[in-house]
């Protein structure tokens, strides 16, 4: 089998998604895993920037290290002083959880050999956003609105919230 | 490429020419001479001064976060810069590759976020973590209303590609122009400031003013400067920084500036395209468009939105935080979304 350099691309990113999560399971600093956390979800970006799904790739950055990651940094703030002793994370049911992942791991990977799925080849990359844009309004059009109005329950619900435990 | 052999000297050079301006025009409006003493006129003020930041020690304090302290200016750095490798340059040089355009540069550009609050926590000091907890909920807030004014010109020429939405602003684009939007008005063929897009489509200008104030917000500049207001917290995220690293932090406000000031001429202003209309024989437009043409006119409208911006910054006093809060949230997000929505509307009843 001949290496190409895509390969090599991949292997890096898959190495850039899979160390900082084992960084993230020893490491008892909060803060430094969700740094961490950022990097895994950056490789996953660029897996799928090599899976030629931009749109993809794009959406992962701006929702997850752009939105979520920094909503979850800003809670770990808000919530310890500086002046306290750091924010750690203790170690609780290694065993069983170990356990847990590790069976996961297995159906997951059991699954996907199972489950036939092949590389379809170069998509089409001139109008990802155009094609996807339309399914989303034509195919899919029921759940696209289904999620839209659970969107809008959360951001009512979350409003309702923040008001009534505030002092306004 | 093109981001690092053209936009990386030319941001290095703006730096020091923009820092000198902004002192000089500083100066001008306060009724003051600005730098005056090293070289004629004070030129040499800028480079004498990055001399002396160059050989600031690199002081780290013994209570921070090592690694977050040291990787925070370049992740902030970093992310702004890879925002640059979407800008077409001029005609015949586009941005790179990818089909999401302008979505890219968004996302990438969010990411800065996270360096301050590296910086902020790393630096293990009251005053950092104040000015990274402020700038994150500026930054993201304001994201919202600027998303959406760069979703009403996406809309407007239905494409996420900047090179596209440049060229359909001026004597090359495929579709018909008219100015104003009026159907006897019809400026295809002459070009010029006519057919760009704050003149072919009116309610551009208030979509332009909504963008240009978040951006302002995003780039961290007064009246928006709460995340490192001198007068209340030191420094903000960067106080426990001294030398090249608080020079990076610096580098990094100037090129979120001239990138949100690129990206705004782009979308709002023709990008590369001239100015200068066909006028009968006098055929300006064709005259002055070409690669050459293009990086110059390019590069003058985004040095003019610097200009702006420096203006404002010496003219309007910070806002409060429940004020920064209520204009993005309360005025600037509803404003944008009707603004989205009329030129939806436009856009099917014009066309």
């Amino acid at each position: 089998m001949k290496m190409e350099i895509v390969d090599i691309l991949f292997a890096f990113f898959g190495a850039m998604v899979v160390l900082p999560v084992i960084y993230m399971l020893i490491t008892r600093n909060i803060i430094r895993a969700a740094f961490a956390l950022v990097i895994s979800l950056l490789g996953i970006a660029a897996i799928y920037v090599l899976l030629n799904a931009e749109l993809m790739a794009v959406v992962q950055i701006l929702i997850y290290a752009g939105g979520i990651i920094v909503l979850l940094i800003f809670g770990i703030m808000l919530t310890k002083r500086v002046s306290d002793e750091g924010v750690v994370s203790e170690h609780r049911n290694v065993i069983i959880g170990s356990a847990l992942a590790t069976i996961l791991l297995g159906l997951l990977t059991w699954g996907i050999f199972q489950s036939g799925l092949v590389w379809e080849g170069e998509p089409n990359t001139v109008d990802q956003v155009r094609t996807i844009g339309i399914s989303f309004m034509t195919d899919y059009l029921l759940s696209f609105e289904v999620i839209a109005f659970l969107l809008l329950v959360a951001l009512v619900g979350a409003s309702y919230l923040a008001k009534r435990s505030g002092n306004i | 490429m093109i981001t690092f052999l053209v936009f990386l000297p030319f941001l290095l050079g703006f730096v020091v020419i923009g820092v000198y301006g902004e002192r000089k025009i500083a100066g001008f409006i306060q009724n003051r001479l600005g730098p005056m003493e090293v070289g004629p006129v004070g030129l040499f003020q800028t480079i004498a001064d990055l001399l002396k930041m160059l050989q600031k020690e690199d002081i780290r304090p013994k209570a921070i976060d090592k690694i977050l302290f040291l990787l925070a200016p370049i992740v902030v750095f970093g992310s702004i810069f890879a925002g640059y490798a979407s800008l077409p340059l001029t005609t015949e040089i586009e941005g790179a590759g990818f089909s999401v355009g302008v979505f890219f540069l968004l996302s990438i550009v969010s990411i800065d976020v996270l360096g301050i609050l590296m910086a902020g926590w790393g630096s293990n000091n009251k005053y950092s973590l104040y000015g990274a907890m402020r700038s994150a909920a500026q930054i993201v807030s304001y994201e919202i209303p600027l998303g959406l004014s760069v979703l009403a010109v996406v809309m407007f020429y239905q494409t996420l590609d900047l090179q596209t939405i440049s060229a359909s602003q001026g004597v090359l684009g495929n579709e018909p122009t008219y100015l104003f939007g009026i159907k006897s008005l019809e400026v295809t063929g002459v070009g010029g400031f006519l057919s760009w897009n704050v003149f072919t489509m009116p309610f551009m200008w208030v979509v332009f003013i909504i963008f240009f104030i978040s951006s302002l917000a995003e780039s961290n500049r007064v009246p928006f400067d709460l995340p490192e207001s001198e007068s209340e917290l030191i420094g903000g995220y960067f106080t426990e920084y001294s030398g090249f690293r608080w020079g990076i932090f610096m580098l990094a406000e100037y090129a979120m500036m001239l990138l949100v000031s690129f990206l705004g001429a782009i979308l709002f202003f023709g990008g590369w395209n001239t100015p200068l209309p066909n006028i009968g024989e006098f055929a300006l437009a064709d005259w002055t468009t070409g690669p050459i043409w293009g990086v110059v006119w390019l590069f003058s409208k985004a040095t003019f939105f610097i200009f702006l911006q420096i203006v404002i910054r010496w003219t309007y006093p910070r806002l409060r935080v429940d004020q920064l809060m209520s204009l993005s949230w309360k005025y600037l997000t509803p404003a944008a979304i009707l603004l989205l929505f009329i030129v939806g509307i436009w856009k099917l009843w014009m066309a």
